[in-house]
């Protein structure tokens, strides 16, 4: 009975220190000090040259020495992620009651690696590529990326520039170009032909060339504005003799939801998302919620919709129960990269990289629905769940964390006129697919990964 | 081969080495803490910026990691650079007061190094083994804290643009980049001691009015 005894003593004492004021940062009684010192001046140690005059004005440290606005202006130092550490300290000014605020600082390595493509399936064979980033590579404020992914037959090429702090105004703008060079492997519902003859699916030569503009704003701590401009270059040519077998099993012309010729592209897109998240690589509490809109022309009008919500629930053991709904829909003539991909809702298929498609690879079916009739369609949802079991480590603690997972999802990929097809010659009554997943994931000092089923599903072609 | 053995146990050896005593059923420790106050830590409380410091020891089963008695103590430390004392309100099991040091010394003497302090009472005297935790935080993180810190130091590089049914769907994903690995802390110092049998220990020396036991 000691232990117990002893343990409720322990959780107690330390809830008590948690709890307790004493916990918390803040300055010695007034009494104590006689009158605040003036912040005579401002300077961070360890700064790349470029990058010191920038961030020592954006601090706008002035006054009375307030140690909450110093403590304040070392977590926005930390916020701008180019340092792994950042302490404040003060020294004596020129006279007495003026102090200099002195940051020392840590710069830490600020490229990634934030996506690395990599499968194989017919008819592309083998595909290769990665998205790099970095937040300052040139320590003038202006953050890079580059993505490219090819295949031989098919490449997409991305870049980007953008400001941390537009204006002043602490919004962060990116400006991206990217480039298409596609050959998308088309099938149809049952089937495809070229000139009456079947074929294993009709390929789609397309390019697009233009850019985007992107803002965020953060409108609260956790909640944040998303915009983006769109402006983009397509030329299609769109292959004669193409028909698809449907599922009443008419031959017709094949629908490739795309304009013949050359023809430009508007988009705006306007988003929020809302994120509680403990952790970003390992959460185990909180929820996240984001809704997208896009409005485009193309050159028939189009407007989609998306939201998705995640939340997290923390169990006894460290456990954490994850569930999760997504749902959207497209409205108007919008063209096939524009609409719900069902590589991008199944594990089981490769999604796409950078735009492009590499696979014409159907949904599985586990529950034979006719989700293995969809491809790129305007209606999307997905309800799902996942358990995690922590291995070792993980947030909170001072080590990495590894964990094993397992997820399951229904879902459902269709369009609203394909639905009224189906209903006629068959009696299953909604595209609908299972999918069951489970893996490792780590963390270590150079990054996240994981290793799931669907990982492997995307290095092999079954 | 002796000097070697013994180097090894030197080298093996944790810098402070905590000290138990028994008087009665109730263990008492003794242990230098202050030694652990090492050049970054004094750099910190010289900033002339209040740093808090909180010092947990408890004392654990071996072999089930049963905490058996703990003893806590917080401190919010600030140098005065002009008049070079240091003001700090320390809070424990015993209440809250307010001390002036004239030197770090001073102060890190009053609050870590510890003289017979109660630790556990109830302790058997048997073949138990048990073992002395103590940790020191620096300018402790609140969850929150942690949580924001953790997420500007995983994202540097995030897309701005949202997409709900992207990648990462099922939780498979792979991202290479500076994982620092914000902690509980701006900084923790961890000491663990020797393991020792509850009835193999000494018991406690009081000291004389001239402070020899």
């Amino acid at each position: 009975m000691r232990a117990p005894r002893a343990a409720a003593w322990l959780i107690a004492a330390l809830t008590l220190a948690t709890l307790s004021p004493a916990a918390a940062v803040r300055p010695p009684d007034a009494s104590e000090v006689a009158s605040d010192p003036v912040i005579e001046d401002v300077r961070l140690e360890g700064v790349r040259l470029g990058r010191r005059e920038v961030l020592a004005q954006r601090l706008d440290l002035r006054g009375p020495l307030d140690e909450a606005q110093v403590e304040d202006a070392r977590l926005r130092l930390l916020a701008t992620g180019l340092f792994e550490q950042v302490q404040a300290r003060l020294e004596k000014g020129s006279a007495r009651g003026r102090v200099v605020v002195v940051f020392d600082c840590v710069e830490r390595t600020t490229t990634s690696l934030d996506a690395f493509h990599l499968g194989v399936a017919r008819p592309s064979g083998p595909w290769l590529g990665a998205e790099i980033s970095d937040l300052d590579p040139l320590g003038l404020g202006v953050t890079g990326e580059l993505g490219l992914v090819s295949s031989g037959e098919q490449t997409a090429v991305q870049m980007g520039l953008g400001v941390r702090d537009a204006l002043g105004l602490g919004a962060a703008l990116k400006l991206r170009l990217r480039f298409i060079d596609g050959e998308e492997p088309m099938v149809g519902p049952r089937g495809q032909q070229i000139d009456g003859a079947p074929v294993d699916q009709v390929f789609l030569p397309y390019t697009r060339a233009g850019g985007e503009l992107a803002g965020t704003y953060g409108l609260l701590d956790a909640l944040s504005l998303h915009a983006s401009l769109q402006a983009e270059w397509v030329d299609a040519e769109v292959p004669g003799g193409a028909t698809q077998l449907d599922p009443d099993g008419a031959v017709r012309p094949f629908r490739f939801h795309v304009e013949d010729g050359a023809w430009l592209l508007g988009v705006v897109a306007l988003g929020l998302q809302y994120d509680t998240r403990d952790d970003p690589a390992f959460p185990a509490r909180g929820l996240r919620a984001s809704v997208v809109t896009r409005v485009g022309v193309s050159p028939d009008a189009f407007v989609s919709g998306l939201a998705g919500f995640e939340h997290y629930v923390a169990l006894p053991f460290g456990h954490v129960l994850r569930w999760d709904a997504k749902a959207g829909a497209v409205l108007g003539d919008a063209p096939f990269f524009e609409r719900f991909f069902i590589g991008d809702l199944h594990p089981y298929i490769p999604p796409r990289a950078l735009g492009l498609n590499f696979a014409r690879r159907r949904g599985p079916n586990l529950v034979d629905g006719t989700i293995v009739e969809q491809r790129y369609e305007r209606l999307a949802g997905r309800v799902g769940a996942e358990y995690r079991i922590p291995l070792g480590g993980g947030p909170r603690t001072e080590t990495y964390g590894v964990e094993f997972f397992v997820g399951g999802a229904l879902l459902s990929l269709g369009s609203p006129g394909a639905l009224r097809e189906v209903d006629f010659v068959d009696r299953r009554p909604f595209p609908l697919d299972v999918a069951i997943d489970f893996g490792l994931r780590a963390e270590t000092e150079i990054g996240v990964m994981g290793l799931s089923v669907g990982n492997l599903l995307l290095l092999v072609d079954p | 081969m002796t000097a070697a053995l013994l180097l090894a146990v030197l080298l093996g050896a944790p810098p402070v080495t905590p000290w138990v005593e028994r008087d009665g059923d109730t263990l008492h420790l003794s242990a230098p803490l202050d030694q652990l106050f090492d050049a970054d830590l004094r750099r910190r409380l010289h900033s002339g910026l209040t740093t808090t410091l909180r010092l947990q020891i408890w004392l654990e089963g071996h072999e089930d990691g049963r905490v058996h008695g703990v003893f806590w103590r917080v401190a919010r430390a600030r140098w005065d650079l002009w008049e070079e004392h240091l003001t700090a309100i320390v809070d424990g099991p015993d209440g809250s007061r307010t001390e002036r040091h004239a030197d770090l010394d001073a102060f890190a003497r009053a609050f870590a190094r510890l003289e017979a302090q109660p630790l556990a009472r109830g302790v058997a005297q048997d073949d138990a083994v048990y073992r002395v935790r103590v940790r020191i935080e620096v300018n402790p993180l609140s969850e929150e804290q942690a949580a924001r810190m953790r997420r500007w130091l995983a994202l540097p590089g995030a897309s701005s643009a949202l997409d709900p049914l992207g990648r990462g769907l099922m939780g498979s994903f792979v991202r290479f980049f500076d994982n620092l690995k914000p902690g509980v802390a701006e900084r923790t110092i961890v000491l663990t001691g020797h393991p020792f049998r509850g009835d193999r220990l000494p018991y406690l020396r009081r000291k004389g009015s001239d402070g020899t036991p």
